[in-house]
């Protein structure tokens, strides 16, 4: 996916209604974590844009692990789901984040269905 | 079935039967490169269908090619095997005047976002698509499009839904394979009682008619969720601006934010009132209470094909208009030149 593809808009509220305030951070804190057999980061807590989409984090993790895209990489959200690429960083840790970091689960072959 | 045999049934099967008909084209190249000829023979040049709203476009692909596609190589003298009309699943894919449809979203919801908003007036109906069967435009949508890959998105957005509801995923996860299978087979194959078997274990109703235990008569019954899994999908001051200029102008689904928060059921604010779906949305979208009733009355809320007054409880919403996925999709449009 490219990555005009992945950017996300800004919402009305930015430029709309001045009662419209916007709290959204600018980052996101992730922390990922290997299940298996999948090679452990040297560093894994990344502070990421909160307007990114769940595909660069992909992405990211894969550029860190020296992954190929050809390569299967299973990744998910609190040990349980992967979402939609489409989705961004903000909603996802809004919904299964604690205390505002989000937890990446990443292995070689699929860990949940 | 006569009419008060309809208005009987229970919400969730009415919303489910919601159709919306579908008229599609092939795409002039695709036809060309399968057919050498951009005309497709009589009758196949254009093809009917019903979808279902809480549907998704990549469980409705092999209808299209049974019913439509394949006999039309066979009568046009195709040579069985033929190389080039070798269609697979993952490179089929759906256009709306010129915008590719994100396979992963419910039917009704993107028809909710391009079409109720832009109509201004007489919906359009039927929903005229174009079908492509190459050059998947990798970029603008989600890769990997296909029956099993949808399965797989699906699975993980009704645990999305169980995790916001419940707090974890066990309602799903503790699903039996074989429930599992015959829940994704009901809603591939829009087989109700399937489907809402399996339904009804992962989201209880409240108004479950079923006898109740002492325990529940007793308040001991089973507690409520913690939260409604909701999403926003609301037009951004770009898109509002092009439309302003010309009122003609296609709504753009890129041109849409996406917002997701779990909204508690009861308003802290206001001692414990339902939650409404103002309320969620200022939840969501984090606007102060002053500013956001002028910023709402503006703009629409579309569930299910339905405008939905900003103070309906959330929590009836969520038992009565949710998809399959368990969300509620909530679509927010401009209404000034609307209605």
């Amino acid at each position: 996916m490219s990555e005009s593809a992945t950017s996300s808009p800004a919402p009305t509220s930015a430029a709309g209604s001045a009662a419209v305030t916007g709290k959204q951070p600018n980052k996101i804190v992730v922390r990922f974590k290997s299940i298996g057999n999948a090679p452990i980061l040297k560093k894994s807590v990344y502070k990421i844009s909160s307007t990114q989409r769940f595909q660069a984090l992909i992405m990211f993790l894969r550029k860190e692990l020296g992954y190929k895209v050809s390569e299967p990489l299973f990744v998910y959200v609190n040990s349980a789901f992967s979402p939609a690429p489409d989705e961004t960083v903000y909603n996802l840790v809004r919904c299964f984040g604690l205390d505002s970091q989000l937890t990446i689960n990443y292995a070689t072959t699929p860990a949940w269905g | 079935m006569d009419i008060r045999e309809a208005e009987m049934k229970a919400p969730l099967q009415r919303v489910w039967d919601g159709m919306i008909p579908i008229e599609l084209q092939l795409a002039a190249a695709d036809a060309i490169e399968l057919l050498a000829s951009a005309v497709l023979p009589e009758p196949f040049q254009t093809f009917y269908l019903l979808v279902p709203r809480v549907s998704y476009f990549p469980f409705i692909t092999q209808k299209i090619k049974e019913w439509w596609l394949n006999p039309m190589f066979a009568l046009s003298g195709g040579v069985p095997g033929h190389r080039n009309a070798e269609i697979k699943d993952a490179d089929i894919w759906f256009e709306y005047r010129g915008q590719p449809l994100k396979w992963h979203y419910p039917v009704g919801l993107l028809y909710d976002m391009l079409v109720a908003r832009g109509s201004r007036g007489e919906p359009e109906l039927p929903w005229a698509l174009t079908l492509h069967v190459r050059k998947f435009p990798v970029g603008k949508l989600v890769a990997g499009s296909g029956v099993q890959n949808m399965r797989d998105m699906f699975m993980a957005m009704i645990k999305e839904s169980d995790f916001i509801r419940n707090g974890s995923t066990k309602r799903v996860m503790d699903l039996s394979k074989d429930d599992q299978m015959q829940f994704l087979d009901g809603l591939q194959k829009h087989e109700f009682e399937k489907y809402s078997a399996i339904h009804a274990i992962i989201v209880p109703s409240p108004n479950d008619v079923r006898p109740m235990t002492a325990a529940a008569k007793n308040g001991g019954g089973r507690p409520g969720p913690k939260a409604i899994p909701l999403k926003f999908y609301m037009e951004t001051a770009g898109a509002e601006e092009s439309a302003a200029k010309d009122p003609a102008a296609l709504p753009d689904i890129n041109m849409f934010h996406v917002s997701q928060f779990p909204v508690p059921l009861t308003n802290k604010d206001k001692e414990g009132e339902p939650t409404t779906v103002a309320d969620a949305f200022r939840l969501c979208y984090e606007i102060s209470d002053q500013g956001g009733d002028a910023f709402v009355t503006s703009r629409a809320c579309l569930s299910q094909g339905i405008a939905v007054p900003w103070e309906t409880p959330i929590s009836w919403l969520a038992e009565n208009l949710y998809y399959a996925d368990c969300f509620l999709h909530l679509v927010v449009v401009e209404v000034s030149e609307r209605i």
